[in-house]
């Protein structure tokens, strides 16, 4: 799970262009000014290149903080 | 005498996410407000009104009403820090600032506040007013500067009038019948292309800027419901929309436009699938010419990367690079169009080298084919266009080398996947203690440049090295310094 969140933050961090440290874990949509619809578009398009799968667009949608692109991961098929 | 703006030939104002509609008897009720407002400071040696709001049908009766008052109207961005609006302050010692709502921007002091919603006229204001004339400035769009030296395009109503009515012939008023706006109101695409220009043509102007991601989801069961003949995006808008929202279920799109950066013909060809028309349009438009002044559309030409048509009124010409200019071939693209700018406010260092003997030098390197279609493979100027915006990357140098801990910063563009370019930069600390502050860390520069400018020109990525590479001529080439990074690693 440690890894998972490790992972999480990360692809959050590079999307968003900042330091994993600067992200609290509480992590959301509403607490992460640098979190523009850009910055999610880059998230999505990271956690599909890390997945090898596409999204499905409700799940783009809902992906609202770092708790929930871990869930994500932890669903990925073949986990 | 004032410019009189004829309502009953204008649209209509619907701001989506709150639900309101504004007829053009209510834009006039309340552009009449503003300008009995303002009649009593503005004056011809004070002109300059800002309008710190935007988005909203309040903003474009602010903007017509410092028209009224015969002011020279500031468009800024909302999310102007205090820092910049302190230096437009003193750049253009305005008459006032609009701030369209109690929480506005930070006002500069001794620069009277206003609010249109909140403020009283007084009745005998209406007997004051600057004079005007079409040529006197009436708009002025920063494009960059507004940390330190300010570059504020000004165009005069004439010019915009010309812009107006060139879209119109192009376009057609009867695709502008319900236009939807997804931009910010303080760009020239936004503001002139896909706000003013359906408004002067009676059309009914729908208001959704600043979309958020869920709301993206609703674009295509929006466009159908209000039944919407045009819109306008930038492409970075478009991978997200095409993504997230189902095409609209019905056909309503008469004609999209997608300009600010450079569309791929893939996704030109996407949008055109998805929105069910082939009056797709790539637009190359400039604030200094009043945005749009070339187009090219897939109901005309197959898609092509860099096709950006041919010109809207006016004509283009290349300079070679052993200076010759023609009408044809390869070089930096210059321009002459009815509405081009009158130049850069109180900028004569700036305004000369790109206005030249009528023509515009717009920076921009292409093509220009015997049928006189533009097409453009690069730039020479440095900005840095991050989805539709432009980044100079000199000004964030400048404010990055204010900082104590920072010895000398500089920017360059980076590829990225869904903005097109991001902003990079390249910073070496000051050796030891400065100013008895250790040494900072790049998340406390980067939350120093927030706090200081816009936050789509705070770098996206940041390192840290030993020397900035200059090239033998001790300059430096941003190419080289991306790729110095690049080789390094973050950090």
């Amino acid at each position: 799970m440690d890894d998972l969140r490790m992972r999480a933050r990360g692809l959050l961090a590079d999307a968003l262009e900042l330091t994993p440290d600067e992200l609290p874990d509480d992590a959301s949509i509403e607490t992460v000014d640098a979190w523009t619809s850009l910055g999610h578009m880059r998230l999505i398009l990271g956690i599909e290149a890390s997945m090898a799968m596409q999204l499905d667009a409700a799940l783009v949608i809902e992906i609202g903080s770092l708790d929930d692109i871990v869930s994500v991961l932890q669903n990925a098929p073949g986990r | 005498m004032s410019i009189t703006i004829d309502f009953g030939a204008i649209g209509s104002v619907t701001d989506l996410r709150q639900g309101t509609r504004w007829t053009a008897e209510d834009l006039a009720r309340a552009t009449e407000h503003t300008a009995a407002l303002l009649r009593p400071m503005v004056t011809p040696d004070r002109p300059h009104v800002v309008i710190g709001h935007g988005g909203t049908p309040m903003f474009f009766a602010d903007l017509f009403g410092v028209w009224a008052a015969g002011g020279c109207a500031v468009c800024v961005n909302p999310g102007i820090t205090a820092g910049e609006m302190s230096v437009i302050g003193n750049f253009l010692n305005p008459a006032a600032v609009l701030i369209g709502k109690e929480d506005g921007p930070v006002v500069p002091d001794g620069v009277p506040s206003l609010c249109s919603v909140r403020d009283k006229a007084i009745k005998k204001s209406l007997l004051g007013g600057a004079v005007r004339t079409l040529d006197d400035p009436a708009l002025i769009l920063f494009t960059s500067g507004t940390t330190g030296a300010p570059k504020g395009v000004v165009h005069s109503l004439r010019s915009l009038l010309a812009r107006i009515g060139l879209n119109r012939v192009y376009m057609g008023d009867a695709s502008l019948a319900r236009s939807l706006c997804v931009l910010p109101t303080h760009f020239g695409h936004g503001l002139i292309g896909n706000c003013l220009t359906p408004l002067f043509a009676g059309g009914e102007l729908l208001l959704w800027s600043g979309m958020a991601m869920k709301e993206m989801v609703d674009l295509g069961a929006t466009l159908a419901e209000h039944d919407v003949t045009f819109m306008s995006s930038v492409p970075a808008f478009w991978p997200i929309a095409l993504r997230l929202s189902t095409a609209p279920p019905r056909r309503c799109l008469q004609r999209v436009h997608i300009g600010s950066a450079p569309l791929s013909s893939a996704l030109w060809k996407d949008v055109a699938h998805w929105a069910g028309t082939d009056s797709v349009v790539n637009m190359y438009g400039i604030t200094e010419t009043a945005n749009w002044i070339a187009g090219a559309s897939l109901a005309d030409v197959p898609a092509e990367d860099g096709l950006i048509g041919t010109m809207w009124g006016g004509c283009a010409a290349v300079l070679s690079v052993d200076g010759t200019m023609r009408s044809r071939g390869e070089g930096e693209i210059l321009v002459q169009t009815p509405s081009l700018m009158m130049g850069y406010h109180a900028r004569p260092d700036l305004t000369e080298p790109v206005l030249r003997n009528g023509w515009y030098h717009t920076g921009d390197s292409g093509h220009i084919d015997g049928d006189g279609r533009i097409r453009l493979v690069g730039r020479r100027k440095s900005e840095i266009n991050k989805a539709g915006v432009k980044v100079h990357p000199e000004e964030v140098d400048l404010l990055l080398e204010r900082h104590p801990g920072v010895a000398e910063a500089c920017c360059f563009s980076m590829p990225d996947p869904v903005s097109g370019e991001i902003v990079g930069v390249a910073v070496t600390l000051a050796a030891g203690e400065t100013d008895g502050q250790p040494t900072p860390e790049i998340a406390d520069l980067r939350d120093w440049c927030r706090a200081r400018i816009k936050a789509e020109c705070v770098p996206d990525r940041w390192y840290t090295v030993a020397e900035i590479p200059k090239t033998d001529r001790g300059k430096v080439n941003r190419d080289r310094v991306r790729d110095h990074c690049l080789r390094q690693g973050p950090g």
